[in-house]
C-alpha cells in the first residue's frame, strides 16, 4: 500500500459564495508496481487529484496516507514523505532553468545535502532511466534539446529524488509522434524496473497499451476503477462523460455489433488483428 | 484568387549567429473553399508556414501572395491579414470580452462596420459554430472546446476568405476536439471559406481534401489523405506515425483480407471490414 486516499474531497474557496467542489469522496489505493491511468474530461478534477496524491495540496476532507502514515498529521515530516511520490507537471520542460542538463538534474541532490561525490552517479542513473546518455548530454544546455529530450531531462530531475511513485500529468502533450512513442517506451521501462506509475492521459490508445488499471473521474468523483479491458467496454459511460474509446476498441465495438467478433473484446492492435483474421477464416501462423 | 507561396523561405538568425531555416523554398497554392491539412513533426515548419500565409511573417526569400497581394509589402500585408484569419492552439489567448457576442463582435467593430451589419455577422457566425444560444454567456465559464468555437466565430465574423488553424484541438479533451472538428466539417461543407488545418492528429488530417507533409522546412509529400497518410515510409521519414487503424488495414491486407490500405480512421476501417463480411 504505497498511497491510500480515504474519502478525499476538495472544495475551492470553501465558505464563500464561489465555493466549487473539485473532488468528492475519492477513495483508492495505489499498490507497488502498478501502472494506473487516470482519465476524465477537462474539469473532472484530475489535476487537483494528482496534486493531492503528491502531497502538494491538502484535501479539504478525507485522508492521504503514504506507506501507512497520514501525511497531514505531522506537517513537519511532509518534505521527507513527499519524496515518495514525484509529480511531473504538464510541460515540465518549462521548469528547466540551469545552464547544463547535469546542473538541472543535480539541483535536488545538491540542495538536499547529499555528498558531492554521490551526485554525478545519481544524475547519471536518472538521465539514463529516461534514455539520455550521461556523457553526451551532461554538458549540453537544456534549451538546445529537442522537445522530447527536454521533457525527458525534466523527468530525470524528478526521478533523481528516488521517488517510488511517479505521477505524470499528460506527459505526451505537445510532443510529436516520435517524441510520444519514445516517451511512452521510457515510462513503460520505468514501470518494468519497479517504479509505480500514475499517468493522466487523454490518449486512450496509449492508455490501452500501457496501463494495467484505469481510474476514471467525472465531476470530481471516481466513476470507474478497474482493468483497461473493462474500462473501454463502458462505451456509454465513456461517451456520457465526453471521452473517446481507443481506436482498437472503436473498431472492435463496430465489428461486434455486426456480429463479426465472438467472445472477448480485443484491447490491443495485436489482439484485434488476431480476432479479425479468425473472423475472416485466415488463421494466424 | 488563392494563397500562393512561390519559392518562399523563412530564415532567422540566433543570438550566436547560427541561421535557422524554418521554411525552405516552398511552393504551394491554397484554393478558395478547399480544406488542406498540414502535418509534420515538431520543428518541421508548420507554424512558420501558417504565419507566412496570413502575413504575420514576411518571407525572407521568394514570395507569398494572398489574392494577388504581396505580403512583403507593408500596406498589402494588413489587407492580407484581413483575408486570412488565424486560430491558435489556446482559445484563452484569443478571447477578450466577458460576453460571447461582444467577443465575436470585436473584429467587425474594428473594421468600422455599421452596427446592423455587425449584428448580422455575429449572429451568423455564432450559428455556424452552433453557439448562438450561448451568445449572452461569459466565455470563461464555457468549456475549452466551446471557447475555441467562439474564437473561430470571431474570425468568421470578419468574413475572411481563408482561415489558418494552428493546432486548434491540441489543448482540448476529446469532447472539445469533437466539437471543433464538427465546426471544421461544417465549414468544409459550406465551401465559402478555405481552411488550412495544422495538426498533430493524423486522424484529423484524414478529414481534409488534401494533405501536406512537412519535413525540415520542406514539403515531403502532398496529395489525397488516403494516399499520403497511409504511406508509412513517407510518414516515418517525416517523424510521424500512421494511425493504429491504418496499420491494422496494412497488416490485414498483407495476410489476405481484401481491405483497402488507404483507410486512416478507425471508423473507415471498421466500415470496410463490416462491408466485407
Amino acid at each position: 500500500m504505497l498511497v491510500e486516499l480515504e474519502a478525499v474531497g476538495y472544495t475551492y474557496l470553501p465558505r464563500s459564495e464561489a465555493a466549487a467542489q473539485a473532488l468528492a469522496n475519492v477513495s483508492f489505493t495505489v499498490r507497488a508496481g502498478e501502472f494506473i491511468a487516470l482519465i476524465g474530461p477537462t474539469g473532472s478534477g484530475k489535476s487537483t487529484l494528482v496534486q493531492i496524491m503528491a502531497g502538494l495540496v491538502k484535501p479539504t476532507s478525507g485522508r492521504v496516507i503514504f506507506e501507512g502514515e497520514d501525511i497531514w498529521l505531522e506537517p513537519g515530516r511532509l518534505p521527507v514523505r513527499r519524496r515518495l511520490v514525484g509529480l511531473i507537471f504538464q510541460e515540465p520542460e518549462k521548469q528547466l532553468f540551469e545552464m547544463t542538463v547535469e546542473d538541472d538534474v543535480a539541483f535536488w541532490p545538491r540542495n538536499a545535502g547529499i555528498g558531492a561525490e554521490a551526485v554525478p552517479e545519481m544524475v547519471r542513473a536518472a538521465l539514463e532511466a529516461v534514455g539520455l546518455d550521461y556523457a553526451s548530454y551532461k554538458e549540453r544546455s537544456p534549451f538546445t534539446l529537442s522537445g522530447g529530450e527536454m521533457r525527458r531531462a525534466a523527468i530525470a530531475g524528478v526521478l533523481v529524488m528516488g521517488s517510488r511513485v511517479l505521477i505524470l500529468d499528460e506527459p505526451a502533450v505537445g510532443l510529436d509522434a516520435r517524441g510520444r512513442v519514445d516517451l511512452a517506451d521510457k515510462i513503460r521501462a520505468l514501470n518494468q524496473t519497479g517504479t509505480t506509475i500514475v499517468m493522466v492521459s487523454h490518449d486512450m490508445d496509449e492508455v490501452a497499451e500501457l496501463a494495467d488499471r484505469v481510474i476514471m473521474l467525472a465531476q470530481g468523483c471516481v466513476v470507474f476503477d478497474g482493468q483497461p479491458r473493462e474500462a473501454f467496454k463502458q462505451t456509454e459511460l465513456l461517451a456520457g462523460i465526453g471521452l473517446e474509446a481507443p481506436q482498437v476498441a472503436r473498431i472492435a465495438a463496430r465489428l461486434d455489433r455486426h456480429g463479426l467478433l465472438s467472445g472477448r473484446l480485443p484491447l490491443t492492435p495485436a489482439e484485434l488483428e488476431q480476432d479479425i483474421l479468425a473472423a475472416f477464416g485466415k488463421a494466424t501462423a | 484568387m488563392s494563397i500562393e507561396l512561390n519559392d518562399a523561405s523563412f530564415s532567422y538568425t540566433l543570438a550566436n549567429g547560427d541561421v535557422i531555416k524554418a521554411l525552405a523554398s516552398t511552393t504551394l497554392t491554397i484554393e478558395p473553399g478547399e480544406t488542406v491539412a498540414v502535418v509534420g513533426s515538431n520543428g518541421s515548419g508548420k507554424s512558420t508556414l501558417a504565419k507566412l500565409m496570413n502575413g504575420l511573417l514576411a518571407p525572407t526569400a521568394g514570395k507569398v501572395m494572398v489574392d494577388g497581394r504581396d505580403t512583403a509589402d507593408a500596406g498589402e500585408m494588413v489587407r492580407a491579414r484581413r483575408t486570412v484569419g488565424m486560430v491558435f492552439q489556446n482559445p484563452d489567448n484569443q478571447l477578450i470580452a466577458t460576453i460571447v457576442e461582444d467577443d465575436v463582435a470585436f473584429g467587425p467593430e474594428n473594421l468600422g462596420l455599421p452596427p446592423a451589419e455587425i449584428r448580422v455577422r455575429v449572429d451568423e457566425s455564432l450559428k455556424t459554430v452552433r453557439m448562438y444560444e450561448y451568445r449572452r454567456h461569459d466565455p470563461h465559464l464555457l468549456s475549452a472546446g466551446q471557447r475555441q468555437k467562439i474564437a473561430i466565430a470571431g474570425i468568421l465574423a470578419m468574413r475572411p476568405r481563408y482561415m489558418v488553424m494552428d493546432e486548434p484541438t491540441s489543448m482540448l479533451d476529446p469532447a472539445g476536439r469533437r466539437d471543433v472538428l464538427e465546426t471544421l466539417a461544417e465549414l468544409r461543407r459550406g465551401g465559402s471559406i478555405a481552411v488550412v488545418h495544422i495538426t498533430h492528429a493524423i486522424e484529423e488530417a484524414a478529414l481534409a481534401d488534401r494533405v501536406i507533409v512537412l519535413k525540415e522546412g520542406r514539403i515531403a509529400a502532398a496529395g489525397r489523405p488516403g494516399d499520403v497518410l497511409s504511406d508509412e515510409a513517407v510518414m516515418i521519414d517525416a517523424g510521424l506515425l500512421i494511425t493504429r487503424a491504418n496499420r491494422l488495414a496494412h497488416r490485414l491486407a498483407a495476410q489476405g483480407v481484401p481491405i483497402p490500405t488507404g483507410l486512416i480512421t478507425a471508423e473507415e476501417v471498421a466500415e470496410a471490414l463490416c462491408s466485407l463480411s
